[in-house]
């Protein structure tokens, strides 16, 4: 089964909540937030390559450069709205 | 003839003499140029008598400095009083100009308490957190002889402050003081000030001769930059750290720039040298360790190109030390599984929470307080500086930017917020399909209610969480409820320092005035702790049925770095749980309706009320 954004899945190596995912060289990447033992968000996160045998975390330092480029211009985006968001008092009674 | 009799003549039917009027026009028109009012010009234009236009346009010259307490319209006055009135006229006009400078003495009188108080405290206690507050509040002092007092002592204070941390700027500090203390008259002020001047001059000293380290001023630049060449040209690692000593203890300024930039450019080639000698020694006897160890400086290296060409020798280095220790250094090996991970079937949880938000606020919340957020991928340990660089450098240059537009423009930033800003709208939209999500729409209210709007840090992040669990439960529901949204917050209260005799605990977000001291106000937050700009609240509007609507927490450049609107929330909670001391806060009291009608500091609000104080 397909991981797709927002879901929270298991692997042996703990518990991880998707974040962005990105197409590059024709492979799917995943970009995670590994939780901790209280499902809250840790400082650690992961970008795995979805194959059909499951997720490879990927250490290719020449992919990570790029890849981790892209996830970190898709998280900035959303960063930016949620500093927008806070600017908003009154936006929940619209 | 008093201000009373003035106006009563100025708006009386008395004509006047031809003789006069040609005088009067010439005063006229000069009003005109230099004040530069339109109200004036207006009423210039529509009257006839013309000795009244003019007594009337210096009397709204002068209201409207006493009104706006500004100095430039203050003085522009004065100047036409002593340039163009005659001796009776100035006479009459000199009631006006005693009422001002009244008003200017008291805001000095005010000012000079606020920056006594925040002297004894330091005095007590010995913590300079305020100190940046006493030079802008003692740049705001109009009396020259006050103005003199009070910058002398800062500047005493201030070297006092950093002696350790950087003694020859202390030094500046000390000195510069002798410049305002020169132009005291009042001989006792000046003796103090010198006693204090000396006695922070002998701990100066002190430390000085207590650290033979330190060099004279006219030697270190020649010595920093003979240590320098010495690295430079030799790659030498102890002169480096000489160097890297000395400059720390030079004052700030350009020198002091220009020598850190050759120090650090200097540092990236003696680490570059390393990382080759290492680079070399693992090719040559295919040392892992030796590897490892250039890998550990390579992630560190700030220019991205130089990286990636040690990133590729490094790669090429580990292939042939795999080979040698006969693993397939391109993956799937047969002895050691550990650095060529099999991929793992996922087990995906069905209906997990959708808290992704989670994450990016603490992202945000990272931001605000320039703290890197680290990113580590596995083993590789790549720190991604770059993305959470890049997210910090240009939300915050942003806000810079923003900050400093305003700044020109004469605008305080950020005071009021009553709509969204343009463009905001769409975005909570775009958020709002994006998380698809009421449960997030419902969490982020806590966010709105200004614990992160300025992402002050990663504690705050924390505490909103815990409150949010607190209502919403360990798990946040994922059915979606009707959206009734309340700024209902109780904050934990801290049981060691929360009491309900805390006179602050009164001044709450959302209740009634009731007995604190509504009859001073400001119309800014940053003029509310500072204490300037001081005007007297007109009890028929402002009075005890009047609602405390929010707080506004003010850094000492005068900027808000806060705001905040949870309701039901004291200042005693607001303190204990922040650790903010309440002369930082302003509060906004409003009408019934929710108005604003003028920012008061804490101090004011609890000053002799039912014997209250703070």
């Amino acid at each position: 089964m397909q991981v797709k954004v927002d879901d929270v899945f298991s692997l042996k190596s703990g518990k991880y909540i998707t974040l962005e995912e990105t197409n590059y060289e024709q492979e799917r990447y995943i970009f995670v937030n590994k939780l901790d033992e209280n499902d809250n968000p840790s400082k650690k996160f992961v970008v795995f390559k979805c194959t059909d045998k499951g997720l490879l975390e990927e250490k290719d330092n020449d992919k990570l450069n790029v890849l981790l480029k892209i996830f970190g211009d898709k998280v900035n985006d959303k960063l930016e709205l949620i500093n927008g968001l806070y600017k908003v008092r009154s936006f929940l009674n619209e | 003839m008093s201000e009373e009799e003035l106006r009563k003549y100025v708006n009386s039917n008395i004509t006047l003499e031809d003789s006069k009027k040609e005088e009067y026009q010439k005063s006229l028109q000069y009003l005109q140029e230099d004040a530069d009012v339109q109200s004036m010009k207006n009423a210039v234009n529509s009257d006839n008598n013309e000795e009244k236009v003019r007594l009337r346009a210096f009397l709204n010259l002068a209201d409207t400095a006493r009104l706006t307490l500004n100095n430039d319209d203050y003085n522009k006055y004065h100047k036409y009083v002593k340039r163009n009135l005659t001796n009776e006229d100035r006479e009459k006009a000199s009631e006006v100009i005693k009422n001002v400078e009244n008003v200017f003495a008291a805001q000095d009188e005010a000012l000079s308490r606020k920056i006594d108080a925040i002297l004894t405290e330091i005095d007590k206690d010995k913590k300079f957190d305020s100190i940046d507050l006493i030079d802008s509040l003692s740049n705001t002092i109009l009396d020259k002889q006050v103005k003199a007092k009070y910058r002398s002592l800062y500047l005493i204070y201030k070297a006092d402050f950093i002696k350790e941390k950087n003694i020859y700027a202390a030094y500046d500090f000390l000195n510069a003081a002798t410049d305002y203390i020169k132009v005291i008259e009042n001989y006792e002020v000046s003796s103090e000030l010198r006693i204090k001047q000396a006695a922070v001059r002998r701990m100066l000293d002190k430390i000085k001769s207590a650290r033979p380290d330190l060099p004279k001023d006219d030697q270190t630049i020649d010595k920093i930059n003979k240590l320098l060449d010495k690295a430079e040209k030799d790659l030498d690692k102890k002169a480096l750290e000489e160097a890297r000593k000395l400059i720390e203890n030079l004052p700030n300024g350009h020198e002091k720039e220009e020598l850190t930039k050759r120090l650090n450019a200097i540092s990236d080639k003696l680490i570059e040298k390393e990382i080759t000698d290492l680079l070399d020694k693992a090719e040559k006897d295919l040392d892992k360790s030796a590897l490892d160890k250039a890998k550990d400086l390579i992630s560190k290296l700030p220019n991205e190109d130089k990286k990636r060409a040690f990133e590729k020798k490094a790669d090429e280095i580990d292939k042939l030390i795999k080979e040698k220790d006969g693993k397939d250094p391109n993956g799937g090996s047969d002895s050691d599984d550990k650095d060529d991970p099999k991929p793992e079937q996922p087990i995906i949880e069905e209906n997990a929470p959708k808290k992704t938000w989670k994450t990016y606020v603490s992202l945000a919340a990272g931001i605000g307080v320039g703290a890197a957020v680290f990113f580590t991928c596995g083993t590789v340990g790549v720190s991604v500086m770059a993305i959470a660089g890049g997210i910090t450098k240009r939300l915050l240059a942003k806000r810079r930017r923003k900050l400093e537009l305003q700044r020109l423009k004469g605008e305080l930033p950020i005071e009021e917020v009553e709509e969204p800003l343009p463009g905001i709208k769409g975005k909570i939209q775009k958020l709002k399909n994006y998380f698809k999500s009421e449960e997030f729409c419902r969490d982020a209210n806590w966010f709105l209610n200004g614990a992160i709007y300025t992402g002050l840090g990663l504690n705050i992040a924390s505490s909103i969480y815990n409150l949010a669990s607190a209502k919403f439960g360990a798990g946040v529901d994922t059915t979606p409820t009707p959206d009734t949204v309340t700024t209902d917050v109780q904050p934990k209260l801290d049981p060691t320092t929360a009491t309900n005799s805390d006179p602050m605990s009164g001044i709450k977000i959302g209740e009634n005035v009731g007995d604190y001291n509504v009859s001073v106000g400001h119309d800014t937050a940053s003029w509310a702790t500072s204490g300037s700009h001081t005007e007297n609240l007109i009890s028929e509007y402002v009075n005890s049925g009047s609602i405390f609507k929010r707080f506004a927490v003010m850094n000492p450049d005068g900027t808000v770095g806060q705001m905040i609107n949870t309701n039901g929330l004291s200042i005693a909670d607001f303190c204990n749980q922040s650790g903010i001391d309440p002369s930082q806060i302003a509060v906004d009291v409003a009408s019934k309706n929710g108005t604003s009608q003028a920012w008061v500091s804490v101090s004011e609000l609890v000053k002799g009320v039912g014997g209250k104080s703070l």
